[in-house]
């Protein structure tokens, strides 16, 4: 990760800015799950065995490790898939696997790197609607960068950042889904035209 | 300004071209040394045989460097096409911007010839060097002395080192503008990105394959060592040895699905760290590099078994030859000549004298010998190898197919033969008037022997009167000296057998030199073999014919032949070593660079660097390990079938210093490649 120059971030009560050496590795293997566009998912391990890597690498025990795997599958929905590799299922199922992957240790929080950006719509809700449920199931917190007003409505905070700089802020508050897309779509214009980097 | 794109793309892409270069120079530095070797010899005390030797060792040398230019020829096409393999990208953005293919290849030439150049020199320069070194070794092979020490440079052999790289060279500019030109911009450009495709067997068709595979090798390995008798001629060794490939073949194959398996159903082990990772990446692996890792099985099976054989034949020929040659000089001629017209009255009458005459006849000094015993070799058409062997002519039709039968066995009267034991200080025997003895070293004759004796063929019959053996076996003994055991049967009989005089085959004359010190038995040797001396020249000008056997001509020869032999070894050793080696580190660093992206992606889940390292160090050290113990394997069984072939009866403990050296010369080098591969890939994944 890159070291930030100034300010701090603070999670779960720790200045991160401050950890070194093996303390900052734990720190991303316990309290952190990435998600990225393209997956990153190891070609060589079924989908099963890419799941569960993020725990043995953390030394959990065996029994733990099947329970937890077969856990956080049925969630997302990917028992079917589990002994299958990489190149045999979808592009969403992919990421349903690598987001099991970035979930299981438990993190505090999950950075998602425009996770539907290489997905179909279909597979991109049944995503995002995963990622509704885990957010209130599991309590993690997911913070996800995306380009695209509709990935972003399933939020339930936006900041808009344009030019590196944070531009405006909208809260879901009680609005449905729907009106608060058009809330989007409306800072949207008005940022001219496109949409820039959205959290 | 393509000599300047070559320079900075050597010195940009210097890592990945290291073990290239190490190994290109290598293999220069080793063809200068053994093809340097006439120089050498200059600065050698040596006598005229041994250096006839050396000469004969010289052009087996020759001959075999051909074969060794022709392995390296193939491992520099191998590691340049590894090396375009890693630069497909950027030549990729060169054709995007509109640079030919023929101007590609020509940065590849200019590319070529600079390493060529380059590492033609560095080799030379430490072939020069290192060939001083070896010098010494060679003084010491033969037990000469180095009289004079010079610093030696042999243009000959480094003329010949440029002929022959400069082919290779050739060839691999001749590959690479091959390679360049079937390449398309599309492939080159998305080579990077291209993932393996991951090709998985069936692990149930594995561990079948694996089982048959083991069968088969058990079955090669019993042949050549239980079953050995079964593999009596070339074709019979051929099987065998194809067997042991395909059968090699096939346990790489499914070797990795094999372990997967057995590993998978141990959730425990399968389960821990990054065990899954790194097994995976095996199965992965070795699923793309049967055949190589075929190769290199192969070839250091043959670096080993050559190795440790041929440094124990030194060491059991030295001692053989020690037991061997027990005084300076056997001297023989053939009694009785026939008065048939092909013989001058003086040989016929020569032919009746002993030996100690003859010598005296024709001014040989008699007092330069000392401890002089003569005896008479007896043979007649009463006794063949047809009355002695006739209950198991079959076994020796098969070991012996060009003996003939109605050869006369050997008779020594058992008082003449205890009078030269006694000499040699070997075992004397005594008789009964109805008794005899047989005598015999060499094994196989010795076998079929003690079979004879031992079903019933016992009683030989001579001028009428029968002898029965003491013995139901052979008994150890000689009378001639040689380099090794190869009496193939003498009969010793009572001194009260009716022996004639007409059977009289030969007349044998031992002695010792009457000297104090090397140079004066040398003197003596001189005067007696060389026919320039007296008494040779006059022997050869009244055609007498006088054999012998000196003790130090016997040691030359022998110490000379098993000298070739291991210089042969080693040079083969080392080039096979260094060919396997180097295959191996391509491989692998090939493989690193590959999977870069994998190594990336363990990172971002939180994977830390020493996890990271270690997971490479064990996946090359597994790569390094299994080809190396497979071909362990076959040598222990290569090393027995080749001891029983040179009919070598070496005891376990004698082969241990042999191996050892063997095991030295390995981890030097095996181990220098598997360090400069593991750094290697650890430079190629670690990220900018």
């Amino acid at each position: 990760m890159i070291r930030s120059h100034v300010g701090n971030i603070i999670v779960n009560n720790h200045d991160i800015t401050r950890l070194k050496g093996n303390k900052l590795n734990r720190f991303r293997r316990e309290e952190l799950g990435f998600i990225f566009q393209d997956f990153n998912l190891l070609d060589t391990l079924t989908s099963y065995e890419n799941i569960s890597l993020a725990l043995t690498i953390q030394k959990v025990n065996v029994k733990e490790i099947d329970k937890r795997v077969k856990d956080i599958s049925k969630k997302l929905d990917i028992i079917d898939v589990l002994d299958k590799y990489p190149y045999q299922i979808s592009g969403g199922q992919k990421q349903r696997v690598a987001s099991a992957r970035a979930l299981i240790t438990n993190p505090k929080l999950v950075l998602a790197d425009e996770p539907t950006g290489a997905l179909d719509s279909k597979s991109a809700r049944q995503l995002l609607e995963s990622f509704e449920n885990l957010n209130q199931e599991l309590k993690a917190t997911i913070l996800m960068v995306t380009h695209d007003a509709f990935t972003a409505s399933y939020a339930d905070r936006i900041l808009f950042i344009k030019d590196g700089k944070i531009f405006n802020e909208l809260i879901k508050g009680k609005d449905t889904r729907k009106e608060f897309f058009e809330k989007i779509i409306d800072v949207v214009t008005l940022l001219g035209g496109e949409l820039n980097d959205v959290i | 300004m393509l000599f300047k794109l070559s320079i900075k793309n050597m010195k940009k892409s210097f890592k990945d071209y290291t073990i290239y270069f190490i190994t290109l120079v290598l293999g220069v530095a080793i063809f200068y040394i053994f093809n340097s070797l006439d120089s050498q010899k200059a600065m050698l005390d040596v006598s005229k045989s041994t250096s006839e030797l050396i000469d004969l060792m010289l052009d087996m040398l020759s001959y075999v460097s051909v074969f060794v230019s022709i392995i390296l020829g193939f491992l520099i096409v191998y590691a340049s096409n590894f090396l375009i393999r890693r630069r497909k990208k950027e030549f990729g953005i060169y054709m995007t911007l509109g640079m030919g293919k023929r101007k590609i290849s020509s940065i590849l030439l200019i590319e070529t010839i600079l390493i060529g150049i380059i590492s033609l020199g560095v080799g030379l320069v430490i072939g020069v060097f290192g060939s001083q070194f070896m010098s010494i070794v060679i003084a010491k092979m033969f037990n000469a002395n180095m009289s004079r020490y010079q610093f030696t440079f042999s243009s000959t052999a480094c003329i010949k080192t440029c002929i022959y790289y400069s082919i290779m060279y050739l060839l691999v500019m001749l590959f690479n503008t091959l390679a360049i030109s079937r390449y398309k911009l599309i492939d080159l450009l998305t080579a990077v990105k291209k993932n393996e495709k991951v090709k998985i067997k069936n692990p149930v068709i594995s561990i079948i394959i694996f089982i048959l595979a083991s069968l088969l090798l058990s079955f090669a390995y019993y042949k050549v060592t239980g079953g050995i008798n079964t593999l009596s001629t070339g074709k019979e060794i051929f099987k065998v040895i194809v067997m042991g490939i395909i059968a090699t073949f096939f346990i790489f194959y499914s070797l990795s699905g094999f372990i997967l398996k057995l590993v998978q159903s141990c959730k425990k082990i399968y389960l821990k760290n990054t065990n899954m990772f790194i097994l995976r990446q095996i199965n992965n692996k070795i699923n793309t590099t049967v055949i190589s890792m075929t190769i290199i099985c192969i070839m250091l099976f043959m670096t080993i078994t050559v190795l440790s054989s041929s440094l124990s034949l030194k060491n059991s020929m030295t001692q053989d030859l020690e037991e061997m040659t027990p005084v300076d000089v056997n001297l023989y001629k053939t009694a009785n000549l026939p008065d048939n017209g092909e013989y001058t009255s003086l040989q016929i009458e020569d032919s009746k004298l002993p030996i100690s005459e003859t010598l005296k006849s024709f001014d040989f000094d008699i007092n330069n010998l000392k401890d002089i015993e003569e005896i008479y070799i007896y043979a007649t058409n009463e006794l063949t190898l047809n009355d002695t062997l006739n209950n198991v002519l079959e076994d020796v039709k098969k070991q012996f197919p060009m003996l003939r039968y109605e050869t006369a066995e050997t008779i020594i009267k058992v008082s003449d033969y205890n009078r030269i034991a006694r000499l040699y200080g070997i075992d004397e025997y005594q008789l009964d008037d109805n008794e005899y003895i047989l005598l015999c070293d060499f094994d196989s004759m010795l076998n079929i022997r003690n079979k004879a004796l031992k079903e019933g063929n016992d009683t030989i019959k001579i001028s009428g009167e029968e002898y029965k053996s003491k013995y139901n076996e052979c008994k150890s003994g000689f009378v001639l000296m040689s380099t090794s055991h190869t009496n193939t049967g003498i009969i010793l009989v009572p001194d009260s057998c009716k022996l004639t005089d007409d059977m009289k085959e030969q007349a044998l004359l031992v002695a010792n030199y009457n000297a104090n010190s090397d140079d004066e038995k040398e003197k003596i040797e001189y005067m007696l073999t060389d026919t320039e001396s007296g008494f040779g020249k006059k022997c050869v000008d009244m055609k007498i014919e006088l054999d012998g056997m000196t003790k130090i001509s016997l040691v030359e020869a022998s110490v000379g032949v098993t000298t070739i032999v291991i210089f042969i070894a080693i040079y083969l050793g080392i080039i096979f070593l260094i060919a396997s080696s180097a295959i191996l580190a391509l491989k692998e660093l090939t493989e690193s660079s590959d999977n870069k992206q994998r190594y990336s992606i363990l990172r971002k889940i939180g994977v830390d660097e020493k996890m990271i390292n270690k997971s490479l160090f064990v996946q090359i050290g597994i790569f390094f390990i299994i080809p190396l113990v497979l071909a362990i394997l076959h040598s222990i069984f290569g090393i027995k079938f080749a001891l029983s072939v040179m009919s070598m009866q070496t005891k376990p403990e004698e082969l241990i210093p042999s191996i050892v050296l063997t095991v030295i010369f390995m981890v030097v080098i095996y181990g220098a490649y598997f360090l400069a591969t593991y750094f290697g890939s650890k430079n190629i994944i670690q990220e900018e």
